[in-house]
């Protein structure tokens, strides 16, 4: 005989529950509240799991329905705690799911805004890994044909060393097009679910405005609406959130409308973040929330920010002075250092064009001491980013200090071609010395030449 | 005996037809002329939602004006949590869950932004460091904050700063939702740092099992801080309400005085401690509306 003890949720430590697989999971504890249920810990035969439990007034037969059909999918994707199986007991008002426990490396956006010592170890260079991170486990989902319809700060976890992300709250995921109402968070809703309206439903393109207000937070901690206007409010109550981000949206940095720029003394983290970040991420911004505000085809797709988000990583550069990393336009001017205000010194740039097709995309690599170049680099439309295994690595020269090289860590060989015409073969675990003019022929199409700046 | 000097009375309000009974106490450290602690306990929407917040204001020099700006942390807040009661919790027909909360993780903002500006006005006519036309001494008046809004559905804490939420429960230990660890020195955060509203943290608890826990207690630093250890703090808010439950709130409120005079003696700091006790829900229900 089993017995229970109250855990301050719907369900009590020691519940039996029988899942649609006919295996039991034992209620554990309560691990956390969402807005739409409760998460507990639970044993299953396979180890210990996560358990989400809806509120009675949210289980209904069309969430059961989509519960079904995204367990049926089993995403095997180890960036999403995907809905592994149905939980329900006829005893009770409700029902669940289980999912994988998110492991402890994993945080949330919140604790990024408030500066908890948990995400210390965040970096520009992690920041935005996890942005590229993130925006790429949305394009895998939104290439099957699934929108998530409810993208918000609660939903993403994140590693603050390495910028790796875990997805969570999947089901209220759906196949595009299928009818499926939701009652997201506002102010990561598309303006025209906001407005609710008329024939507007929750799909993928309303994904893309909630997938930059989370970059926006991601990057610039700050929400993209909430300048001078948002400090009129009393109350952000339902009107008050309708109106801010649905009605009436003003990006703070719309180059027409000014009326809701920032506050000085009170919303100086945006002002800070803004005027340190790179334009071709700024026009990104800019375009999805001006024109995307009215016109949501002209929001920026997953693949733009990938791309930008990409070349902004190779060019992120320490200040020599104070060591701070600096985010820097790729193939752009040097920028004054966010902490100490003195000019980054840019080191020689690795001007990389990709790929074998039409589409060449030319890439820029800053050249930093411990820079590394990736399999992504060399493939003109990269499925994922991947920073595990580096293909190769700017290196000190061993005796000459200010002297650097680019080691070959892949496996196959590189080719140099010098100015003065001679060839060279680099084979993997040798270097080849950085110099301006120097070209490489990386494989797989890739070449490459070494700039000044 | 401790030479602390207690303060009760008109920062407690309660009502006929209440879901919670209330308790509040504040007392002034040892050797101090007065206490830079401020605390308001309420009782909102006819009864049916407790409010309670417990400010600390710092006290050090640099915050020679930290008791105004703790009193004023405490009645944004009440003005704050008033309007999330009316928003999110009165009327006909409430908002959703998602818009609730989305209003619950918004306040810390409304209570800075009022805050700052209160600190502004005052700044206008009395300059904390004599000089008109400089920018506001925001540092003068540095407190922390802490809040909770408790109905028979909902409970929401927020917390800037260091001072301990416990919620004590029939079975278990004491919870403490927003416990932070062991603090290792005076810093903590405050209303006066930039940007404060990004450092509140914030628990978000639909009441879905058993209801309220039987006593939800907001203190000041000052009171953990008497004890060896949280532990033993933690079994002070058992006492505290298994007291109400045997002997009931009237006795326990006459008493607090005493209980946190003593531990005033220990940690030399202000101690302020405010609580909510659910009133049985059979009780609530015989009343005429």
């Amino acid at each position: 005989m089993s017995s229970t003890q109250g855990t301050g949720g719907m369900l009590d430590a020691g519940t039996r529950l029988t899942t649609e697989r006919d295996e039991q999971v034992t209620v554990k504890s309560l691990l956390g509240f969402g807005g739409q249920g409760e998460v507990y810990e639970v044993d299953t035969p396979g180890g210990p799991a996560a358990l989400k439990w809806y509120f009675p007034q949210l289980a209904d037969v069309h969430r059961w329905r989509i519960l079904e059909a995204l367990v049926d999918r089993a995403w095997g994707d180890d960036r999403f705690l995907w809905p592994r199986t149905i939980v329900a007991d006829p005893s009770r008002e409700s029902f669940g799911y289980v999912m994988d426990l998110r492991p402890e490396r994993f945080h949330d956006l919140p604790a990024l805004l408030r500066r908890d010592k948990a995400v210390a170890a965040a970096t520009p260079r992690s920041l935005i890994t996890t942005a590229l991170n993130t925006v790429e486990a949305y394009k895998t989902l939104h290439e099957q044909g699934i929108a998530y319809r409810d993208i918000s700060w609660g939903n993403v976890f994140f590693d603050p060393d390495n910028g790796d992300v875990l997805v969570c709250d999947n089901d209220n995921a759906v196949v595009e097009g299928e009818s499926a109402g939701i009652e997201g968070t506002m102010n990561f809703m598309a303006p025209e679910l906001v407005r609710r309206d008329q024939g507007v439903k929750p799909g993928i393109q309303t994904d893309l405005h909630s997938l930059a207000v989370l970059l926006f937070y991601l990057l610039m901690n700050h929400h993209p609406f909430d300048g001078a206007l948002e400090l009129r409010i009393h109350c952000l109550d339902e009107k008050a959130q309708r109106k801010l981000y649905g009605t009436e949206p003003v990006f703070v940095y719309d180059p027409v409308r000014t009326a809701n720029r920032p506050v000085p003394g009170e919303q100086d983290t945006v002002i800070a973040t803004w005027g340190v970040l790179p334009q071709v991420l700024r026009d990104l911004f800019i375009k999805t929330f001006t024109e995307g505000l009215t016109r949501p085809g002209e929001r920026a797709r997953e693949s733009e920010w990938r791309d930008a988000l990409s070349a902004v990583r190779d060019a992120i550069v320490p200040c020599a002075t104070c060591g701070k990393e600096n985010m820097t336009q790729p193939d752009g001017a040097a920028p004054a250092c966010w902490k100490c205000r003195r000019p980054v010194d840019l080191p020689m740039r690795l001007e990389l064009t990709a790929g074998k097709g039409k589409r060449r995309p030319q890439r820029h690599i800053r050249l930093n001491r411990g820079a590394e170049l990736y399999p992504h680099h060399l493939h003109e439309d990269p499925e994922r980013h991947d920073f595990g295994t580096p293909i190769g690595e700017v290196t000190p020269h061993p005796t000459t200090p200010g002297r650097f090289g680019l080691t070959n860590r892949s496996t196959w060989s590189w080719r140099v071609r010098r100015a003065d015409g001679s060839q060279l073969e680099v084979p993997p675990g040798r270097t080849a010395a950085l110099r301006p003019g120097l070209l490489l022929e990386l494989g797989d199409g890739a070449e490459a030449v070494v700039r000044e700046r | 005996m401790s030479d602390a000097h207690a303060a009760a009375g008109p920062h407690l309000a309660g009502s006929a037809h209440a879901a919670f009974r209330l308790l509040g106490q504040d007392v002034t450290g040892r050797g101090k002329e007065y206490s830079q602690d401020s605390h308001l306990a309420f009782l909102a929407a006819g009864g049916r939602a407790a409010v309670l917040t417990v400010a600390d204001g710092h006290g050090a020099a640099a915050h020679f004006r930290s008791d105004l700006g703790a009193r004023w942390a405490a009645e944004e807040f009440a003005a704050c949590a008033r309007r999330f009661v009316a928003g999110a919790l009165s009327g006909e027909e409430p908002p959703g869950w998602p818009v609730r909360r989305e209003m619950a993780r918004d306040l810390p903002r409304r209570l800075v932004h009022g805050w700052r500006l209160r600190v502004a006005r005052h700044e206008a006519s009395s300059p904390a460091h004599g000089r008109a036309g400089e920018a506001p001494a925001f540092d003068a008046y540095g407190s922390t904050l802490l809040g909770v809004v408790l109905t028979r559905e909902l409970l929401v804490c927020w917390q800037l700063g260091d001072g301990d939420i416990t919620l004590v429960w029939n079975e278990g230990p004491p919870e403490a939702p927003l416990y932070a660890g062991q603090d290792l020195g005076d810093e903590t955060e405050s209303l006066c740092q930039p940007e404060a509203w990004l450092r509140a943290r914030m628990h978000w608890r639909p009441l879905t099992g058993k209801g309220p826990p039987p006593a939800v207690l907001l203190s000041t630093d000052g009171l953990s801080k008497s004890f060896e250890d949280h532990d033993g703090f933690l079994g002070f808010a058992r006492g505290v309400r298994d007291r109400v439950e045997s002997e009931g709130r009237a006795q326990v409120q006459d008493k607090l005085a005493g209980w946190l005079g003593h531990a005033a003696t220990h940690s030399g700091d202000d101690t302020t401690l405010v609580g909510a006790i659910p009133v049985p829900l059979e009780r609530t229900t015989e009343r005429p509306e």
